[in-house]
């Protein structure tokens, strides 16, 4: 990033390659929208570019990519309360699908690609079902190979809520995959 | 509904630790899902002109040293004038006190001031001969210092030059002496005469050599500066003169104003003050940034600059969002673009001199720029457009 900073756009194309398919997943399973998540993908690398100049190193540095994808998906969130998608954790009907692109791309759906797993699509599933704060921390995790204390930090909360948050939803994930 | 039993941190650390029955399955389903490749080439584009402006801004950085100390050298040179041309005006008053021991020390600064006068000017010495032609009795001379010195050394060695006879006779009568010879080079004693005059005569050769190059090396830097800002106004201006105005749609830029492109186009859906990422001309102030990501320019969003003060349309630039992006023949003819084009790395500064000939080998992402119709494109590979930009003029 530094390097980048000093004008090197081979430096910018090293990062993204790197970041853009595990933040793009962030995206895509935090808001559930293909064409959003795009966007949203979108709008972090440009917000990247913008503030290169006072990018200081003060923290790892997908540490702070993820911090900026957390507030460009929490901003949508908030800008879009209609958005298909269920924050709640308790819904009363357990056994009802969400929408399919809660847990899916389009051309990850099973219907357009049968050869789908279905572990996958169950674990897709029990994920979409999640809480939005604990199903953040969990990806943060699994696909920015984040810290806990780097998951508090991106997320705003203390360490022993982010561990809360984890514990709570490896026990949902693990009901979903009783037989994995 | 009852919350979950929780685990044991055991299952946590397992995941944390990325040895978890979960990780696994997570991570052997999302292998497969990536970003879509359609969004790669506008981000690269996007992150390219950003880091242009840094690099111009580092090439100016590597100059910040060379430049703070060449202008450290003519404050120097200055100070050091000023300096020896006082030393010399009370050498001139308190010469019979002068002490052999200040003489010495003043003395090492002859070499440095004999090779300043290598480069004298030769009106300057022209001068300076006039002076002498004048008599030199009214003036003031360092050079009398090394005369009178002379006869003191004479009278303790009386083993003198052929031409100290005739100046020992001026100075006997308190008159100030004619010049003793017409260079520098014609003052130094020969081999006999004794130590202190030599001494003596060191720092007057010294003082006249600083007195005569001084201001000539100072006006030779101030003439080569003045030359190097003529010729960069001259190349600026062949190059402003070639660069035609472009037109986006029909509007002239330049001369189309705001009013008329929220006629034409209605309101901007996105309107940023304080945009900077696209680089400012010099000499003109932050630019009002429009947007269009629809409405106007079907193969992509349209970003309009707006200059504050005239308002009128200063650039336009649209960034490809049709898949797969713009081939350079189809944008050619779209835009009738004609010879001669030239390339530039996206790494070097905009419209700046001698751009490479179309067939120079040049890497990816490159522009090319056609100054008859005063486009810039952006390619990220041979037959890739990424972005088509219009200038009113190519002082970006």
């Amino acid at each position: 990033m530094m390097q980048y900073r000093d004008g090197r756009l081979a430096a910018f194309e090293t990062l993204y390659r790197r970041h853009k398919d595990p933040l793009y997943r962030y995206l895509l399973r935090g808001c559930a929208q293909p064409e959003t998540a795009g966007e949203l993908f979108q709008d972090v690398w440009a917000s990247l570019v913008r503030v290169r100049a006072t990018y200081e190193p003060r923290a790892k540095f997908t540490t702070w990519l993820y911090r900026l994808a957390h507030n460009r998906l929490i901003d949508h969130l908030r800008l879009a309360p209609r958005a298909p998608l269920s924050l709640t954790p308790d819904d009363d009907d357990d056994e009802a699908p969400p929408p399919q692109a809660l847990w899916a791309a389009e051309h990850e759906r099973p219907d357009v690609q049968a050869q789908a797993a279905e572990q996958g699509l169950r674990i897709r599933r029990a994920l979409a079902q999640l809480p939005l704060e604990q199903r953040e921390a969990f990806l943060l995790h699994e696909e920015g190979g984040l810290t806990l204390d780097e998951i508090a930090e991106v997320s705003g909360v203390g360490r022993e809520t982010v561990k809360s948050r984890l514990r709570y939803a490896l026990v949902k994930l693990r009901e979903a995959l009783a037989d994995v | 509904m009852s919350e979950p039993d929780r685990p044991d941190d055991r299952e946590l650390d397992a995941f944390l630790e990325r040895r978890s029955d979960i990780s696994r399955a997570y991570r052997a389903d999302t292998q497969t899902q990536t970003a879509p490749e359609t969004l790669d080439a506008g981000l690269l584009a996007q992150a390219a002109q950003p880091a242009v402006l840094a690099l111009r801004a580092r090439r100016i950085q590597r100059w910040r040293v060379p430049l703070t100390m060449a202008a450290s050298l003519v404050v120097v040179v200055g100070v050091l004038r000023l300096t020896r041309d006082d030393a010399a005006a009370r050498r001139q008053t308190l010469a019979p006190q002068v002490t052999v021991a200040a003489a010495t020390a003043t003395a090492h600064a002859a070499p440095v001031a004999a090779a300043v006068e290598a480069v004298v000017d030769p009106a300057d010495r022209t001068q300076e001969d006039k002076r002498k032609d004048a008599g030199g009795a009214a003036l003031p001379s360092p050079r009398i210092d090394a005369a009178k010195k002379a006869e003191q050394g004479e009278s303790r060695h009386p083993a003198a030059p052929a031409e100290q006879p005739a100046s020992r006779g001026v100075l006997g009568e308190s008159l100030p002496p004619p010049p003793v010879a017409s260079s520098t080079s014609k003052l130094a004693p020969p081999p006999s005469a004794a130590a202190p005059v030599a001494a003596d005569e060191a720092p007057s050769a010294a003082t006249a050599a600083a007195r005569d190059a001084a201001p000539s090396q100072g006006l030779a830097a101030e003439s080569l500066s003045k030359l190097q800002g003529v010729a960069k106004r001259a190349e600026s201006e062949q190059r402003d003169n070639a660069w035609q105005a472009a037109r986006y749609q029909g509007m002239a830029l330049g001369h189309a104003t705001l009013d008329d492109i929220i006629r034409r186009w209605g309101p901007a859906q996105s309107v940023d003050q304080s945009h900077m990422q696209t680089p400012l001309p010099e000499g003109r102030v932050a630019r009002r940034l429009l947007e269009y990501s629809s409405g106007v320019d079907a193969r992509g969003t349209v970003r309009m600059q707006v200059d504050t003060n005239s308002q009128a349309l200063a650039s336009v630039s649209v960034s490809v969002t049709l898949r797969p992006a713009l081939a350079l023949k189809t944008v050619e003819a779209q835009e009738k673009l004609t010879p001669p084009a030239t390339v530039r790395a996206a790494d070097a500064p905009l419209c700046a001199a001698a751009p490479e000939p179309v067939d120079r080998d040049l890497p990816y992402p490159q522009y090319r720029i056609y100054p008859a119709q005063g486009i810039y494109l952006l390619l990220t590979a041979p037959d890739t457009v990424v972005e088509i930009r219009y200038f009113d003029v190519c002082n970006y």
